[in-house]
């Protein structure tokens, strides 16, 4: 096993350290420490294995795979994760007797364990398995499963270094290996720390020069308080958050489609950040936010904000053409799962989707289980009411409606003419069969005009009959009346509460209209109103579906196995969408094949997303290409008076009545605003999820109930509604999950240190590494669970001695006493991330443009962008000066800047991006067009902000570095403007490149 | 488990006095210390060559001629004279679902098999000049994948994984054994015009460090993105000065610590790729011979563009570039994906490529470098032996034939074959990992062993599978 890069984790020398450092914590129970209140973790002592700091890592290295949790890949029948099975090898208290330590240390390749081929033991790793046998071959639980403790601040020596109770627990540790903590950073190098870490952005010169001025306790406690309230800071740390979610808006692959309205999820973060929204409340509204009992509304719109969450669900890949659509689902459910699982429990559940997973306890159960969820769910593109002014609309709309219209109905039909129907019919049918109108006309003693009007409009609208003819192989697929009305998922206005009755009234082109039957119809109060009608989820069995419906500017539409990418590119799914432009009295027939799909699972989406509307009368599967509906039959009774009503045949007794009530109706009813749009989820069906054996959807294995993740205490409940993520949301951030709170409380340590006390941020498992500091991890993420604030724990830590130290590496023997800085005896150098860089430069040159929010501005292109689905153009060079995360994220056209400094392939979580050192990055710094162009935009804004060259040089320190500039800068610089053969801009342009390219203005000390 | 740490001693000077006073191992130390790759680095103080192998390896390159689209395989290397009995008539197999869903009738080759070399290999009239090399190629007629569309299909081909996301071929072979040249990137893709559809996910480092991603050049102009500098060489230098003495100044205060040394050698090493890279990618030195050999002077645009592309990615190698990869020029008919009228297309992408892959393969030879060097030419899947519509071709995952040569592979051989069809790979299937295995276990590394930590699992490019083909060995 090659294990070099950042990406290693805890690699056995570092185990060694471990032991080391156990070794030197012989002095350390000291303290008066040993009568605090008892704590979850067992402590490390010279004498005695930690089973989960060092036990537990090297069976899971070198064992489990192949004797661990999964029956499938077990070998002789021995199991070596759990106490009970491996006594089989195991003799507590007699290593030498133990058959496993044979094993290991067997001279004969044959006999020896690991494999050859699957690498050795070290000696230490030896040992500490022999001492550990010794010492009684305890097991103990993941310690990530362990409930949350509320553990005190240990006592210290040097009571005065800590400001914040999490000084303590770093300073105890400190002290017990005998190491000083690294003195505390200059005042300019905290402050830049802290603006970055907490906005992204450098601090201003006046800031800078204010702190340096007054680095009180006082002044610095204020400037935090002052980035926090920042709306930069949702900006930065929505940055963290997308990387969890893999956020992009498009969706990559061969056209690298877009993914409509991404951005408004990005906004979302943003303002959730800015508002510090409960963390409980956050992980809700992603999870379940379409189903909470009372939305939380945008603050500046009052929009629904918590289903805006939702929208992270659907920011995956997508292939177009999938030819085989159930594997494209179950591969979109297994990264929807995957974000799920590592971002807001650390936990990588997606390794059970084939088998058990090797080592943590999560089954291929659970897996499903899971995976039930978002079977029973859907994507939307949501309707959002800004400011509630459709709903305003609509409800003056009903008023009017309902005070007048629900007699009209009625009215109409019982004061129509007392026209001979029955007689004009029949004059249609002679017709029809071939007799002249004047003939008939005189025959039957009608009107020859009516008649001819009559005639005209039957034949030309063929009236159709709603049922479907008694044939064998027909069958409502979906119907309008009676108990069916309720199976509908109905999302907008448009489509009302549910499908109509018939004879209901409705505005329509200017005049009222009669329902004919139970349709579903989006223009029962206006054509304005816009909404989506969802059926059930079936299984198609039938060769074709069959529409009844007509309208206009709206969509038929059928979802197989929730594919929706035919919206972008049709193929294979060809017909599967259909515009209903049938404007007239009569219904049309809308034909979907749907031969290919036999056997999976679908739904029918019924759309009507502009001022059209759409009324769908019936649903009907079939063997048959051609129409079901006998287009001669004619209804009869009040629904044939309605249809004749509607098609301007008949009248009512007196039509100024009618229209002298429309009043205000016609004008109020056109002035419906539209309805802003989101990607979110909404309920389907619900349905359980089969176990797929090994991962193949074809293999069904049993069904499992939905439910969380059984190891962390889930059962499936027995009062699910719906899809059940509400209840989903509920488990994840329930009080007895304690992995929930862990994992962010590390994630805030993360990203203010630059390491995480777990640094597999995204892996509590037994694959991921230990925690360096689990009472410290407890006690944050205890306050946390408490008090659900984020902004709470970035506060307690930039107020800590801890983050305020230097990271200097000057301090040899700490050094040498804390190799890698595992006990945090000195700050971590941290480097920009690729957007804070480029922020930093647009900052510094003056050109950034502090608009936050909003729709993303159009990547810039190089000419090594290339490829399908590229943008017919390119974006500006400089953004717009806006800062990075509002520049489109294109899957397929990533900003180069970023991809160079390690910006995530948005495919998987990633919660802490690697940081690498490339030439590709100082190629970027010294050769791109964008930071030779920002050079030049500062270097006049340098010129013109005095006219001594020295003030210019101050100014740019501060600037640049937040600090003033060193004698010897000044003179350095000065010369190299003086000694530069272009001109004066030009030297000034160099000079300010020359900043760019300095190691101090991309790295945080 | 043989781990690199167990008696690390930390150098005794800085890395960057080191860099200065080891001038052979410049950019190779700066690059270890700024990824903590302590076992590189030290390897390298110790003078031991870079990389990591398992076993004695064949190749120390790869050059991977990545045929974009899908060639047909009834139409290049494997012939099937039952397509032309049976033309026209409706096939004789059950059709499996194809990406296009518009199958036709059986439909034959429209060009003529002939048998060459000694070993008598198979290749149509499409590839006249690749036929002269024919004792050169192992050939594996049974290669299957798992996926349909183009981009599944492409990212499972180069990552191992249908899904983009996942660390390239070359960005593992980089990885594992480390690059020759410090001056130039491991894993070069030499970009003819066309990306692969699954755009340059497809050559990404994924959850590797991002040194190892692709770098893509392109075979004209300036080659890489920010290459060439926006001023003269003496006002960047002067520049850089300054720059460097600014940084010396501040990683001194600090201690000289990794993060601040590493960046700083970095800045250097990027100058100096300002040069190297340039004058890797300059070919006019070539003799006329060499240059008429891969095609330059052909009256075909395309057939110059590939030619170029094939002579660079022989100068690439002889820098030390672990692993090449050439995109396919775009000759005005789409890639090798010919829905229909696959005779045009197939003629004007075979046109492009024949002679320059012929003459890359006889200069490695005549250079003494194709023992060393392995060639791959291959796509994400080939072509239906039925119709799509009257006389294109749909995808085929389900058999289709790729080759190797040089690298240790067995030479005028035929591994594996499809029904009579050419359909389905009937007899010992190559899977993509097993391609993947087979690859890494020539650079002299085993596929089970070139793993990486990523989202709780040691990852590897074969994933849970592959398997080395032996026959394909020599």
């Amino acid at each position: 096993m090659i294990r070099t890069g950042e990406n290693t984790k805890i690699v056995p020398w570092t185990v060694c350290v471990l032991a080391a450092l156990c070794a030197g914590l012989a002095a350390w129970p000291v303290k008066g420490r040993a009568g605090n209140a008892p704590t979850a973790f067992i402590k490390v002592t010279p004498d005695r294995i930690d089973f989960n700091r060092q036990v537990r890592p090297i069976l899971a290295r070198n064992c489990l795979v192949c004797h661990g949790r999964d029956p499938s890949s077990r070998q002789a029948d021995l199991r070596l994760d759990n106490r009970d099975d491996a006594l089989a090898v195991i003799k507590p208290g007699n290593p030498e007797d133990s058959e496993l330590l044979a094993r290991i240390t067997a001279m004969d390749p044959g006999d020896r364990m690991p494999p050859p081929d699957h690498g050795q033991l070290d000696p230490d790793e030896i040992r500490i398995l022999r001492d550990w046998i010794e010492q009684g071959a305890q097991y103990e639980q993941l310690w990530a499963w362990t409930p949350l403790s509320s553990p005190p601040p240990p006592d210290v020596d040097d009571r005065a270094w800590c400001r914040e109770p999490i000084d303590h627990f770093i300073l105890a540790d400190l002290e017990s290996s005998g190491i000083q903590p690294a003195p505390e950073a200059e005042p300019h190098v905290l402050l830049r720390r802290l603006a970055f870490d907490l906005t992204g952005l450098p601090p201003n010169p006046e800031d800078a020069r204010g702190f340096i001025d007054d680095p009180s306790e006082e002044h610095w406690n204020r400037l935090i308080e002052q980035y926090i309230d920042s709306p930069h800071f949702g900006e930065h740390w929505a940055r963290h958050w997308m990387d969890l979610i893999r956020y992009a808006e498009t969706r990559g692959h061969e056209f690298d489609y877009g993914i409509p309205n991404a951005w408004k999820y990005r906004d979302y973060l943003i303002n959730a950040f800015n508002q510090d929204v409960p963390y409980g409340q956050l992980v809700m509204e992603h999870v379940a936010g379409d189903l909470v009992g009372e939305p939380r509304l945008n603050t500046s719109d009052m929009t629904n904000e918590s289903i805006k969450g939702t929208g992270f669900w659907f920011l995956h890949q997508g292939t177009h053409g999938p030819v085989d659509v159930r594997q494209d689902e179950v591969e979109r459910v297994a990264n929807q799962i995957d974000v799920l699982s590592k971002t807001f429990v650390g936990l990588t559940v997606s390794c059970a989707r084939c088998h058990d997973h090797k080592f943590d306890p999560i089954t291929t159960k659970d897996y499903y289980a899971l995976a039930g969820f978002l079977q029973s769910s859907r994507s939307q593109s949501t309707y959002l009411d800004p400011h509630g002014r459709i709903d305003d609309a609509m409800r003056s709309l009903a008023q009017l409606h309902e005070a007048t219209t629900h007699e009209r109905a009625s009215w109409i039909l019982e004061s129509i003419h007392a026209q001979d129907i029955d007689s004009m019919l029949d004059g249609v049918r002679e017709i029809h069969d071939g007799s002249g109108l004047e003939e008939t006309a005189a025959k039957l003693g009608l009107d020859r005009t009516v008649l001819a009007k009559w005639v005209d409009q039957l034949e030309a609208d063929m009236m159709d009959a709603p049922d479907p003819p008694a044939e064998d192989g027909l069958r409502w697929i979906e119907q309008f009346e009676g108990p069916f009305r309720d199976r509908w998922f109905i999302s907008g206005m448009a489509f009302g509460e549910s499908p109509q009755d018939v004879g209901q009234a409705r505005f329509q082109g200017g005049r009222w209209m009669l329902a004919e039957a139970g349709t579903a119809c989006s223009g029962l109060m206006t054509d304005q109103a816009q909404g989506t009608m969802r059926s059930q989820t079936f299984e198609l069995v039938d060769d074709f579906i069959h529409f009844r419906a007509r309208g206009t500017g709206s969509r038929l539409r059928l979802i197989i196995d929730g594919y929706r990418l035919n919206q972008a590119n049709p193929l294979l799914f060809e017909g599967m969408i259909q515009d209903v432009d049938h404007p007239g009295a009569g219904f049309a027939t809308y034909t979907m094949d749907a031969r290919r799909y036999q056997g999976h699972r679908a739904h029918i989406e019924l759309i009507d997303d502009g001022d059209g509307y759409l009324e769908v009368d019936a649903i009907v599967g079939s063997p048959d290409q051609e129409s079901p509906w006998d287009n001669h039959t004619l209804p009869a009774g009040p629904e044939l008076q309605a249809r004749l009503w509607n098609m301007g045949l008949i009248d009512a007794v007196d039509p100024g009545s009618i229209s002298s009530q429309l009043g205000s109706y016609p004008e109020m009813s056109s002035k419906v605003p539209s309805p802003a749009r989101a990607l979110a989820i909404e309920d389907g069906s619900p349905e359980d999820e089969y176990v797929f054996i090994r991962g193949q959807h074809r293999s069904r294995g049993p069904i499992v109930p939905r439910r969380f993740i059984e190891s962390l205490g889930a059962v499936a409940p027995r009062d699910m509604t719906g899809s059940g993520r509400l209840h989903l949301a509920e488990q994840i951030i329930d009080d007895g999950n304690p992995l929930t709170w862990r994992v962010m409380a590390n994630r805030t340590w993360h990203h203010m240190l630059g390491r995480g006390i777990v640094e597999t941020t995204d892996d509590f498992g037994s694959m991921g590494t230990p925690p360096s500091h689990p009472e410290l991890l407890d006690y944050m993420a205890d306050r946390f669970r408490r008090d659900q604030s984020i902004k709470n724990l970035v506060r307690m830590i930039a107020r800590s001695s801890t983050y305020r130290m230097s990271s200097s590496t000057n301090q040899a023997e700490s050094e040498d006493r804390d190799p890698g800085n595992r006990l945090w005896h000195r700050a971590i150098i941290k480097r920009l991330s690729g957007e804070s860089i480029r922020d930093s430069i647009l900052a510094t040159s003056g050109r950034l443009d502090r608009t936050i929010l909003g729709p993303p501005v159009p990547i810039h292109l190089t000419p090594h962008m290339t490829g399908r689905g590229r943008p017919g153009a390119s974006g500006p060079l400089d953004g717009n000066g806006r800062r990075t995360i509002y520049i489109t994220v294109r899957r397929n056209f990533l900003m180069p800047m970023l991809t160079a400094f390690d910006f995530p392939e948005p495919s998987e979580p990633v919660g802490a991006r690697t940081r690498s050192n490339v030439p590709a990055q100082a190629l970027m710094l010294m050769n791109d067009p964008f930071v030779h162009e920002q050079a030049g935009v500062w270097a006049e804004a340098l010129i013109a902000s005095s006219r001594e060259d020295h003030d210019r040089i101050r100014q740019a320190c501060l600037q640049a570095y937040g600090r003033d500039a060193k004698p010897e800068e000044i003179r350095d610089f000065q010369r190299f403007v003086d000694e530069h053969e272009g001109d004066r801009g030009q030297a000034w342009n160099d000079l300010a490149h020359v900043i760019f390219n300095t190691k101090e203005f991309i790295y945080l000390k | 488990m043989g781990h690199h740490c167990g008696n690390y001693v930390a150098p005794p000077l800085s890395r960057r006095q080191m860099l200065r006073s080891c001038a052979s191992g410049f950019g190779a130390v700066a690059l270890a210390g700024m990824l903590g790759e302590e076992s590189i680095a030290k390897s390298l103080l110790h003078g031991q060559e870079l990389g990591i192998t398992h076993h004695a390896p064949r190749a120390r390159n790869v050059i991977f001629l990545y045929m974009d689209g899908g060639p047909s395989q009834v139409d290049t290397f494997d012939p099937k004279p039952r397509l032309t009995r049976e033309n026209g008539q409706p096939f004789g197999m059950e059709m499996e679902r194809t990406q296009f869903n518009n199958n036709g009738k059986t439909l034959q080759s429209p060009w003529k098999f002939k048998q060459h070399g000694q070993s008598g290999h198979w290749v149509s009239d499409l590839f006249p000049h690749v036929a002269t090399c024919a004792d050169d190629l192992c050939i594996v007629r049974s290669m299957v994948s798992e996926f349909s569309e183009h981009t599944n299909a492409n990212y499972f081909l180069h990552t191992g994984q249908g899904i983009a996301g996942r660390p390239s071929m070359g960005s593992w072979v980089s990885y594992g054994l480390g690059s020759l040249n410090r001056n130039l990137p491991g894993f070069v893709v030499l970009n003819g015009g066309l990306v692969p559809p699954g755009g340059l996910s497809c050559f990404s480092n994924g959850f590797l460090p991002a040194r190892f991603q692709g770098s893509l050049f392109k075979p004209d102009d300036e080659g890489v993105s920010n290459i060439r500098p926006l001023e003269s060489p003496h006002q960047q230098r002067r520049k850089l000065d300054l720059v460097d003495s600014l940084d010396s100044r501040a990683s001194r205060g600090y201690g000289n610590p990794d993060e601040l040394e590493s960046a700083i050698a970095n800045a250097e090493l990027a100058f100096n790729m300002q040069w190297s890279v340039p004058e890797v990618l300059e070919i006019t030195r070539e003799s006329v011979a060499t240059r008429q050999l891969y095609g330059l002077d052909s009256p075909h645009a395309q057939t110059r563009i590939f030619a170029r592309q094939c002579l660079l990615a022989r100068r690439l190698v002889e820098q030390g570039v672990r692993f090449v990869e050439l995109t396919c020029p775009d000759v005005g008919t789409d890639r090798w994906d010919q829905h229909n009228n696959i005779k045009d297309g197939h003629t004007a992408n075979a046109l492009g490529v024949d002679q320059p892959i012929a003459g890359l393969l006889k200069d490695l030879k005549a250079r003494g470098m194709l023992d060393e060097t392995l060639v791959v030419w291959a796509a994400e899947f080939g072509r239906t032996p039925f119709a799509q519509g009257g006389n294109g071709r749909d995808h085929n995952p389900f058999g289709y034939t790729i080759w190797m040569a040089g690298g240790g592979t067995r030479a005028g051989s035929v591994h594996g074959a499809t029904d009579e069809y050419g359909y389905k790979a009937v007899d010992k299937p190559v899977e993509v990992h097993d391609l993947h295995a087979t690859m890494l276990h020539l650079l002299g590394v085993n596929h089970k062993e070139l793993t990486v930590d990523f989202g709780g699992r040691a990852m590897r490019l074969t994933d849970v599978k592959g398997h080395v083909v032996e026959p394909l060995l020599a």
